[in-house]
């Protein structure tokens, strides 16, 4: 899903004796839908340097998920990565585990709950739904343009068309949209259906 | 042997749109349907009639390849398409051609014989091995008629080259099976799932989207055009995190409807959303070209 220059998408804050395998497992389930997510414990290498490669790390990535234990709420390291993503205007999804103080939360990180996020997660498979689900609109473009290249490296076809990419964007975004509407797949099918047909004219 | 069919059709599209998606339509073998081939719009066109004989040639060629040896090209009445191309293709080929006429409906000796024409008398002889030549296969049912009309005639069909298979199941089988059944081989240029997986103007039906798997298919044509080698293996890469990511989507809405998320109806929706990006692809290649070459003709 990502172009090879940058290294990470999304910059995952997480407090390590409470949290860590909670950030592990959800860049497991982020990697499988094609997203790069930063752990520094995993993805900090020998020999480097932990600040250097944080820092690094948090001015590549365009996401930064905070994920919010007790323990969290005392942590110098997550304070400094919060405020550095809110100052940095990251697109940041707060989530917060299930019995975490709120007061405490907003009075620790005031302009964290302006986000939208998610609130009182009780498992890691709850958190990485979650988590993913915030995400995947963002990489829906890049779905769009790979299917794209998919199709023009098998039919040897050289030129590139945004209009074809922005045609793509546009009806899928539609389909979505209409999609609340619907209430069986049937229905579903019968949008897709409109789509097609207004493809066609 | 062409190397990338694909490419071929969609610029033959790209010039003569043959394939049109119509609300329903009725093929030939009395079946209905959403897509409709109609191979004579690429032959009747002097811009698109000998890369079609390429195609049969490609396809003769395969024949060679699986050891299958034929001295005789046999073409149906009833197929415009590959009928307007015989006499090229046969020249192509240094092999006589015959024409087997399947409208006529009595089976009586006299009238079997004069189902089959050729520029000799008899056209076909005990020992002749005729390839049969068509445009498309849906059902089988004309290919299987002509076949019984040049066997009755002491001839033998060793093997049936089509342009697009449509893969139609009737009765749990397909057209190429029923032919196989009968020691026959059957050669298509293209099928219908790689046309579906391309996206190439063809309006998949609820059946393609519920039992077909688009990222398979995909795949799959990937497999035949790079095999092993680095570029084949980055693209399947790229489709299997593509197929997680729709997943999730799909599971998403499918939950968020109280629609139960299992297999078919991930497999349905997860269609959808592929063959919606790859019509988009096709509309802007072929759509506007089409739509510039009715302009072009028309200041002309």
């Amino acid at each position: 899903m990502l172009s090879n220059k940058q290294r990470f998408d999304v910059f995952i804050c997480y407090e390590t004796t409470t949290a860590l395998d909670l950030a592990r497992n959800l860049k497991e389930s982020l990697k499988r839908c094609g997203i790069k997510a930063f752990v520094a414990n995993i993805d900090i290498k020998k020999g480097e340097t932990w600040e250097h490669s944080r820092d690094e790390a948090l001015k590549e990535c365009e996401h930064f998920v905070a994920i919010i234990t007790n323990v969290a709420l005392v942590s110098d390291e997550v304070e400094k990565e919060i405020n550095y993503a809110i100052n940095a205007n990251k697109n940041v999804v707060p989530c917060v585990e299930d019995g975490v103080s709120i007061e405490l939360l907003r009075m620790k990180f005031p302009r964290l709950l302006d986000y939208q996020g998610v609130i009182g997660f009780k498992t890691s498979e709850e958190l990485n739904r979650s988590v993913t689900n915030a995400l995947i609109p963002h990489y829906l473009p890049k779905f769009v343009s790979e299917s794209i290249n998919v199709y023009n490296i098998l039919t040897d076809i050289k030129e590139k068309s945004n209009e074809s990419v922005e045609l793509a964007k546009s009806m899928l975004k539609k389909f979505r949209e209409y999609i609340g509407e619907a209430k069986t797949i049937e229905d579903i099918f019968d949008i897709y259906n409109k789509i097609m047909e207004e493809l066609k004219r | 042997m062409i190397r990338n069919p694909e490419k071929l059709l969609l610029e033959c599209l790209m010039k003569r749109q043959a394939i049109s998606t119509k609300n329903e339509v009725i093929y030939t073998a009395g079946y209905t349907g959403y897509d409709f081939f109609e191979l004579s719009k690429l032959t009747l066109s002097p811009e698109t009639s000998e890369k079609v004989v390429d195609m049969y040639l490609s396809l003769l060629q395969e024949v060679e390849r699986a050891d299958i040896e034929y001295n005789k090209l046999a073409f149906i009445n009833r197929t415009i398409g590959s009928m307007s191309i015989a006499s090229w293709l046969s020249h192509k080929v240094g092999k006589e051609i015959v024409v087997v006429d399947v409208t006529i409906p009595c089976r009586c000796n006299l009238c079997t014989k004069l189902r089959v024409r050729g520029s000799v008398d008899p056209p076909l002889h005990e020992g002749d091995k005729v390839v049969v030549v068509s445009d498309v296969i849906t059902s089988g049912g004309t290919v299987l008629n002509a076949i019984d009309i040049i066997e009755k005639n002491k001839a033998k069909v060793v093997g049936v080259i089509t342009i697009l298979d449509r893969q139609t199941r009737i009765r749990g089988k397909t057209a190429k099976e029923r032919i196989e059944e009968r020691g026959i081989r059957v050669f298509s240029f293209i099928t219908r799932d790689r046309l579906l997986a391309l996206g190439f103007i063809e309006q998949p039906s609820m059946d393609d989207l519920r039992n077909k798997d688009y990222f398979s298919l995909l795949k799959k044509a990937i497999f035949i055009k790079y095999g092993k080698n680095e570029l084949g293996k980055n693209l399947e890469e790229i489709i299997e995190s593509n197929k997680n990511f729709i997943d999730i989507i799909v599971t998403n809405i499918l939950e968020s409807k109280n629609i139960e998320p299992n297999e078919e109806n991930k497999r349905t929706l997860r269609n959808m959303f592929l063959s919606l990006v790859m019509q988009a692809r096709c509309k802007t290649l072929i759509g506007n070209r089409g739509k510039s070459n009715v302009i072009e003709q028309a200041e002309i």
